[in-house]
């Protein structure tokens, strides 16, 4: 049996769910910061 | 008091029930990562013998999977009954049926098909040979419907009730009897290479019969949970 | 002495660990990219196959670092929730559960990769030894935390109880593997390990590389990740608010 699909499938996969874990946060935090800039305007607005 | 018609309030309650399952996602992973523990304690209970573990492999997976059911049931309809939501549900003029059926389709996709994607790696950990996995996904896909029906039913009937979790699981266990005995036979005769057809088959009949009953037995029992 | 106590009150507040934080990611990101780069050269392409196990020996390089951090993160988080737990440090709060996560992705990786090792060289994806059952527990302990600190409203009161169980999980953790070990040598069956034979150096380097990349990785993305958290639980504060006003500009 070959081995080479399983090294690639490892590799694969601890490549996918490294790459997700770090970019979640960054997602996260584009969105949090939209969020609170749109929240500050209405803010500023308001006064 | 809506002039909406049925199937339009059937994809709205659905759609609905998505949005909140997505918000409330941590709790919903709470019983699939509960059928993963569960699963692991047998071998750890039972030692690791590849043999026994491939005997006892239907019956465990089966059970795990109607412990995380019944853990996922008790929150069916309990936020909609705390915050009023499902008074007004029912005073809404839309056949109760329906709307019970929304809910318990909404569950089924949440809660019993991730079961059922989950499977592999249960047989995987109770050595279940390969013969055997393709019936335990087929006994999944048709069962896990049932536990959402009969389970909804119970989860209708104590709603309104304190504790209404533990007593859930006392009322729906005895009706989940007659499809873990078919589902598991099915599983345990195609591994020895016997005749399953006849259990699943008996299995889909449930399925009919608890699809057209359930609906109209939850929406009765949401009526009388909520006098 | 001064100096070095006003450095520890210092990060412990929240923009200037914001701050610092930020100028430290970028480079933590480019040392993890370049040392894996080195590391995989090394494992996939120079080192050589083990004569036992065949090409699939590669996968080592992956799974055993991952399996590394799982553990130490889990460690981590165990320490940090006893200081957090004593001397109320918030940083030390977020810094906690921003791990968590983390670590359970790489015990993940580790669980997935191990499997994938085990089929073509021991022809089977799982089996119940000690190591094995001992990181899927470790697996469920990351979860537990996880579950745990998310069913609290509030985050302070959350990231207590958090720390509480990894303090709990961390004790219980060695116990746990004697306890599966002891089982396992109950019943002969199988025990994958690897040879007891030390480790050749063409083989050694590239686990090393790997080991130090991944911990340039826990790094950046708990920083990364801590920030975030801090913006989230402040973001009424004064600091944040500056924040955002200075980035529209």
């Amino acid at each position: 049996m070959s081995h080479t699909p399983f090294i690639l499938g490892s590799y694969l996969i601890g490549t996918v769910v490294l790459l997700w874990a770090a970019l979640a946060p960054v997602i996260n935090k584009r969105g949090l910061l939209r969020q609170l800039k749109a929240r500050q305007a209405r803010m500023e607005k308001i006064q | 008091m809506s002039r909406q018609t049925s199937p339009t309030a059937f994809t709205a309650l659905l759609r609905r029930d998505f949005l909140l399952a997505y918000r409330r996602r941590a709790e919903l992973l709470q019983p699939l990562v509960f059928l993963l523990v569960v699963t692991t304690l047998f071998p750890l209970g039972v030692g690791p013998s590849p043999q026994l573990l491939a005997n006892i492999a239907p019956g465990v997976i089966w059970i795990a999977a109607l412990l995380a059911t019944v853990l996922s049931l008790d929150s069916l309809f309990r936020s909609d009954y705390e915050d009023g939501t499902l008074e007004q549900m029912i005073l809404s003029g839309q056949p109760l049926a329906l709307i019970a059926l929304a809910r318990i389709v909404a569950h089924w996709l949440v809660a019993g098909l991730p079961i059922v994607l989950l499977s592999p790696l249960l047989a995987l950990w109770m050595n279940l040979p390969e013969e055997g996995m393709s019936i335990l996904i087929k006994s999944l896909i048709i069962g896990t419907p049932v536990l959402s029906l009969i389970g909804a039913i119970g989860g209708a009937l104590t709603v309104s009730l304190k504790r209404g979790g533990q007593l859930l699981s006392l009322l729906v266990f005895p009706l989940y009897v007659p499809l873990l005995i078919l589902a598991t036979s099915a599983v345990s005769s195609s591994v020895a290479g016997l005749p399953y057809t006849g259990q699943l088959g008996l299995m889909v009949a449930g399925l009919i019969a608890s699809l057209t009953l359930a609906p109209f037995a939850t929406a009765a029992a949401l009526k009388l949970s909520l006098t | 002495m001064n100096r070095l106590y006003l450095f520890f009150h210092k990060t412990g507040s929240p923009p200037w660990f914001y701050k610092y934080s930020g100028y430290l990611i970028p480079w933590l990101w480019a040392a993890f990219l370049v040392l894996t780069a080195i590391g995989l050269y090394l494992g996939l392409l120079v080192a050589p196959a083990d004569y036992q196990q065949g090409e699939s020996v590669r996968i080592m390089y992956l799974h055993v670092p991952a399996a590394w951090m799982s553990m130490m993160i889990y460690g981590l988080m165990a320490i940090w929730g006893f200081i957090a737990l004593v001397w109320r440090i918030r940083i030390m709060e977020v810094l906690i559960i921003s791990s968590a996560p983390i670590g359970a992705a790489f015990t993940i990786i580790a669980l997935v990769s191990g499997s994938l090792w085990g089929r073509p060289t021991w022809g089977t994806y799982w089996v119940w030894d000690a190591r094995l059952t001992s990181e899927l527990v470790l697996l469920f302990l990351y979860f537990g935390v996880i579950a745990l600190y998310n069913s609290f409203d509030e985050p302070r009161k959350a990231a207590r109880a958090a720390s509480l169980l990894s303090i709990v999980g961390a004790i219980n953790l060695p116990i746990i593997h004697f306890s599966v070990l002891w089982w396992n040598t109950l019943h002969q069956g199988s025990s994958i390990g690897t040879s007891g034979n030390s480790i050749h150096p063409s083989m050694l380097w590239p686990l090393l590389y790997m080991a130090v990349a991944f911990k340039l990785y826990y790094g950046a993305n708990l920083l990364s990740r801590a920030r975030l958290r801090l913006l989230k639980q402040d973001h009424r504060k004064r600091w944040v608010q500056d924040l955002l006003t200075k980035e529209s500009t």
